[in-house]
């Protein structure tokens, strides 16, 4: 009978939120969200949600572009490609007549040569957002001398030198990347971004001087990426201004050694091990998917689908604690009706004048070591649990009053049961309408929270990446999509719960169905 | 009057009990901050002692630093400082900000209550500014929406108060600095400089936050206001006005207006003020507005916690105080409360 | 003193509220005729649209209602041609004013009483002064202490606040008073003080009432004649005598047995099965053949048409075919 009945109330309950488009618009959002954060739990916990909220560059620039917008925000899309050790054309070793400084000036004599080259055509209109770049050399035993040249060879014939000097013997010569994590005892070799290239770098002289030579300072070099500068070439457009466009067309990756063995020694590619160690050239495209990627190279709409979860966690908690707690503690003001209740809502009265933000910023502030999400959604509790009171406590007066209340009390029954068996099953509609409604703030708050630095360094949710894109500058860089994106994600999970809530409202006081 | 007594105590409880957590919560750093402070002062005349070993010059250290705490009670439990930095906040006493200084008022000063008084007209102008533009706009809006519910401008004025309600204002702040002052140079962006004493620079400078915050608060006060208007206009005092032949106006006037100002004024306003307490301090921050939001960050930047803890406690005692004005004022408006 | 033109004659009156669900007939196929001084009555369960009706005289059905159509002619003009204004300047107050139910919200809580009832006097050219003059006046007419007028209405009682609104419906002499429910919610000892006093200024003033009410027999006591209405129609009509003493519609019947009597012999008191219908899908035919005890066939096919059983007596029943 008593589940028939619960059955009935759910059933009519569900059958009113569905009547009004808010309730169903915001039960299918609901729905569409937990399947979402399901997907998350399953295939992101907790390796990608950890990795995503530390956001280490290392973690992501290799495999996306980084600020890249969206790319059906991009007009010119360049898809980016990859020219790595495998395709490479080489000519094996070769002897040769090869020139070496000597003390009279160059001198030619008898050597080895060793020679890669790596073809691309381009052809897209726009620029790759980088190029990522390792190139390590191993110069085996029993080298008298090497010397390396690298170069880009265009398609109008100018070069970019890379590197060309001679290098040290019996070695594994890194010259550009870096020595990432170590797997199973052998380094992985990691690419680095050319465009952040590093004023140490051993090719940085290089590659400046031949930029200032096929530029010639007619563009100041520094108001440009590296990337573009080494495709790029100065163009006029209809209005006369000098632009800088991408060169199409065949550009060819050179990289050669040339040797000599120490006297006596016989070439053997076995014992010598001369030759390219590790190479790649990443062309990383200029946009990214449907929601583009955030300056450490995170792609945005990953960060959207794992604070799904987040967002349920944050809100749930704390909404649901503290309305239980208010809901509890009101019904129990309302129904002492003696200075005990009065003496209740004082105390609520005081918590519930107390300026959140603030205090929630010296809490925080003072925690902010140790701060975590489970922390923060403590911090909320302690300062939102009275916000239904008030509400709870006059629906729990009006109830008290009812002689049904007053029948159970004359027959005995006790406080708590009267309270657990009659108020409170009563007071719970209004309890969960106050609990859905207040969501959007508990959400909206802890990104606040997180914007000024209070939020959980581990834990992926929305209001971290606009803290993320807020303290990246990313509005006066454009980046619109790194702060757009989250917030709407935002706006949406928060409304959902809004439309809901108003849905349920007419359930709770039919005074407002009107 | 009893009641006016009772919310003044009730006033006074609050301010007291919010002082005493968050001093009993900042009383670590404060504390160390004297004794930092004195620390320096010994060193600086322990500088002028002569014939010392290293040896005995920290034994004299030591010595008159532990005196000093000891004297000041600074070793004492922290809910016994708390309880001693409540006294000094409630009582206005100086407090010395660690880092910050004045910047446009007493050149320089250290004086916290300096530093919040100069930012102060900042947020006020900014706010009650904004305050101003969303009632202007709200009521009509409200007052159309109720009398067509269903309507157009009803469901509108529902829609953007879902939206602005589920809303980090601050977010909507970067959306609109990003359009109106990096895409479209309409206004301009929080890097602008700025000179204060130029009024259309200043209007300039304000157009984007008070934009933002009075678009968003319009969403809210308007539902509101609606709801509000909606009540009273199923009331049947409306119906018999219309009925003795109160023209529509008039009715509007003297009727709901004046019947539905008591709830509106104090709830529209007390929303805009709670939301100039907990909004105003990202808001601000977002548009790099030189008022006391942006000072919580600044003291936050500058881990200055004196200025921290003045702020807060000057924030809840502006915040009391207008709710307590806005009691009053209710009652004022509303003659069913006069005698209760 | 019986004029040519009745001083309210509604013919054919079709009021229907537009509603998402469905357009509800609240007041469907309506005519009455009122002379001047006449008191009539109409009586009816609660949402049958006697309250609709009294909207539609005075000009003010609430959206999303609307007079589909038939006429309202009060002295002669048919009001469903004026304009809003019109009506506003020429017969609201003027001409009818209403008695709404005082112990409701009838009075704007932030008004003193007397500024509530001066309202459409200055409205009308009064000075500040002679309204409030006559605002006394009328407030002692209604038995009640000019001072009253200084306070607001939260601090009056139900009675109290019953009486203002009955001296602020007479504040500018109109023709015909219209009381809606105005005993409803107000103790037996206040109602009957109340019912007195319109009785008094029926009396005095020679005043038109059409007094609305769902208890009979609070209406038999004041009204000449009764109209009972059921479902948007009006079933019966006839002088107070005729419709209490010798009801014919088995409505009327039933609405009489209902009233608890404290003499006669001891009866069961009774209630009418079932509920009103639902006035967007009225039953076809007679709406009250599905609560009717007498219901015989053609009441469920037919709708019956006004009969005049004796003189100024009618009934709309298939029982006198």
């Amino acid at each position: 009978m008593v589940k028939y009945e619960l059955k009935k109330r759910i059933g009519n309950t569900t059958r009113i939120i569905l009547y009004t488009w808010s309730g169903k618009i915001g039960v299918s959002l609901l729905i569409i969200f937990i399947m979402l954060a399901a997907v998350v739990m399953i295939y992101y916990y907790p390796t990608v949600t950890t990795s995503y909220g530390r956001g280490v560059a290392s973690d992501w620039i290799y495999n996306y572009p980084l600020n890249a917008p969206p790319c059906w925000s991009v007009h010119n899309k360049f898809k980016g490609f990859i020219i790595s050790k495998d395709s490479l054309n080489t000519t094996g070793i070769k002897k040769g007549v090869i020139t070496i400084p000597g003390i009279f000036g160059p001198k030619k004599i008898m050597g080895y040569k060793l020679t890669y080259t790596g073809r691309f055509i381009y052809t897209s209109n726009a620029f790759p957002s980088d190029i990522l770049l390792v190139t390590s050399i191993r110069t085996g035993v029993n080298l008298s001398y090497v010397k390396l040249l690298y170069y880009l060879e265009r398609p109008d014939g100018s070069k970019i030198t890379l590197f060309n000097s001679t290098i040290e013997t019996n070695k594994l010569i890194l010259l550009y990347g870096s020595t990432g994590s170590q797997i199973k005892g052998k380094i992985n070799l990691q690419p680095l971004s050319i465009n952040s290239i590093n004023k140490n770098s051993p090719i940085y002289p290089y590659l400046m001087s031949s930029l200032q030579k096929i530029y010639d300072n007619k563009v100041s070099l520094s108001s440009y990426k590296i990337s573009d500068l080494m495709l790029g070439t100065l163009v006029k457009d209809t209005t006369g201004n000098i632009k800088l466009k991408p060169m199409k067309g065949n550009y060819t990756i050179y990289l050669s050694l040339e040797f000599l063995l120490e006297p006596g020694a016989k070439i053997n590619i076995e014992k010598n091990k001369i030759g390219l160690e590790a190479f790649q050239w990443k062309f990383m495209s200029n946009c990214y998917g449907l929601f583009g990627t955030d300056n450490v190279g995170r792609p945005i709409g990953l960060g959207l689908l794992l604070g799904i979860p987040y967002a349920f966690y944050i809100g749930f908690t704390v909404t649901f604690i503290s309305t239980f707690i208010g809901a509890i503690y009101g019904t129990l003001a309302g129904y002492w009706k003696d200075i005990k209740g009065e003496a209740l809502m004082r105390v609520a009265d005081i918590v519930n004048s107390l300026p959140f933000l603030p205090i929630l910023i010296v809490l925080s502030y003072v925690f902010r070591q140790t701060i975590n999400l489970n922390m923060l959604a403590f911090l909320m509790i302690i300062l939102f649990w009275a916000g239904p009171v008030i509400i709870v406590r006059s629906a729990a007066l009006q109830i008290s009053e009812q002689l049904y209340i007053e029948a159970a009390k004359a027959s005995g029954a006790s406080t708590s049961r009267i309270i657990l068996r009659h108020i409170f099953p009563q007071i719970l509609p209004y309890t969960l309408a106050i609990a859905v409604l207040s969501i959007p703030g508990i959400i909206v708050t802890e990104a606040g929270l997180s914007l000024l630095g209070f939020g959980d360094p581990t834990a992926p949710t929305w209001g971290k990446m606009l803290q993320n894109a807020y303290d990246s500058q990313a509005v006066i860089n454009g980046w619109w999509w790194t702060y757009l994106f989250p917030g709407l994600a935002l706006v949406v999970f928060s409304a959902t719960f809004l439309l809901i809530g108003r849905a349920i409202e007419p359930l709770v006081a039919p005074k407002l169905q009107k | 009057m009893r009641w006016l007594i009772v919310k003044f105590i009730n006033l006074l409880i609050v301010l007291v009990a919010v002082t005493y957590i968050v001093a009993s919560i900042t009383s670590g750093p404060l504390a160390q901050i004297q004794i930092d402070k004195e620390r320096e002062l010994l060193q600086q005349q322990l500088k002028n002692l002569q014939g010392l070993t290293p040896e005995e010059k920290r034994e004299w250290l030591n010595e008159r630093l532990q005196a000093y705490i000891k004297s000041n009670g600074l070793d004492k439990p922290w809910y016994v400082l708390a309880f001693r930095f409540t006294k000094d906040l409630l009582t206005f006493k100086d407090l010395n900000a660690t880092l910050m200084t004045t910047q446009y008022f007493h050149q320089g000063s250290r004086k916290v209550l300096y530093i919040i008084a100069e930012r102060m007209p900042f947020s006020i102008l900014l706010f009650t500014t904004s305050s101003v533009l969303t009632i202007l706009f709200a009521l009509p809006l409200a007052l159309y929406a109720a009398r067509r519910p269903g309507g157009v401008i009803d469901n509108t004025v529902m829609g953007w108060s879902v939206f602005s309600v589920s809303m980090p204002w601050w977010w909507l702040a970067m959306v609109f600095i990003y359009l109106f002052a990096y895409k479209w140079h309409i206004f301009a962006g929080p890097a602008a400089q700025t000179n204060w004493k130029d009024p259309i620079q200043v209007l300039n400078r304000m157009a984007l936050p008070v934009m933002t915050v009075t678009l968003l608060s319009i969403g809210d006060s308007a539902f509101r206001m609606r709801n509000i208007f909606l009540d009273i206009f199923n009331e049947d005092f409306v119906t018999v006005a219309r009925a003795k032949g109160v023209p529509e106006r008039d009715v509007l006037r003297k009727h709901v207006l004046r019947a539905s100002a008591p709830p509106i004024v104090t709830m529209v306003l007390f929303s805009i003020i709670l939301s100039v307490v907990n909004g105003a301090i990202i808001t601000e921050l977002i548009f790099n507005w030189f008022g006391m939001g942006r000072l919580y960050w600044d003291a936050i930047e500058y881990n200055d916690v004196p200025v921290l803890v003045e702020l807060t406690y000057i924030t809840t005692l502006l915040y009391l105080l207008t709710r307590f004005l806005l009691d009053i004022l209710y009652t004022y408006l509303d003659p069913r409360i006069k005698r209760a | 003193m019986v004029s040519a033109v009745p001083l309210l004659e509604i013919n054919g009156l079709r009021t229907y509220f537009y509603t998402l669900r469905g357009i509800v007939k609240a007041v469907d196929n309506v005519s009455l005729k009122l002379e001047k001084g006449e008191t009539l009555g109409i009586v009816g369960e609660s949402g049958c649209g006697k309250s609709t009706l009294a909207w539609s005289i005075i000009g003010l059905v609430p959206p999303p209602g609307k007079i589909v159509d038939g006429s309202i002619i009060i002295d002669g003009i048919d009001i469903t041609k004026m304009s809003e204004g019109e009506i506003r300047e020429k017969i609201r107050w003027k001409k009818v004013s209403m008695i709404f139910q005082g112990a409701m919200n009838a009075l704007n809580p932030v008004y003193k009483i007397r500024e509530q009832v001066a309202e459409p006097m200055i409205l009308a050219g009064y000075s500040e002064h002679e309204a409030y003059k006559r605002v006394d006046e009328l407030l002692e007419a209604v038995g009640l202490t000019p001072a009253v007028g200084d306070r607001y209405p939260h601090e009056l009682s139900g009675g109290m606040k019953q009486r203002v609104v009955i001296a602020m419906a007479l504040t500018l002499e109109p023709d015909l008073v219209i009381a809606d429910e105005p005993t409803t919610a107000l103790d037996v000892v206040v109602q009957a003080q109340i019912l007195n006093l319109l009785k008094e200024l029926q009396r005095k003033k020679k005043r038109s009432i059409i007094i609305i009410s769902h208890d009979l027999g609070a209406v038999t006591e004041l009204a000449e004649k009764i109209a009972v209405m059921y479902a948007g129609k009006i079933v019966e009509f006839g002088t107070a005598e005729q419709v209490f003493n010798n009801p014919l519609h088995p409505y009327t019947q039933a609405l009489i047995r209902a009233i608890p009597r404290l003499t006669g012999p001891v009866t069961k008191l009774e209630y009418i099965p079932g509920a009103p219908p639902d006035l967007r899908f009225p039953p076809p035919g007679c709406r009250f053949a599905p609560r009717c005890s007498k219901v015989m066939d053609i009441c469920h096919k037919e709708e019956p048409p006004m009969k005049e059983l004796e003189k100024g007596h009618f009934v709309a029943c298939h029982l006198y075919d």
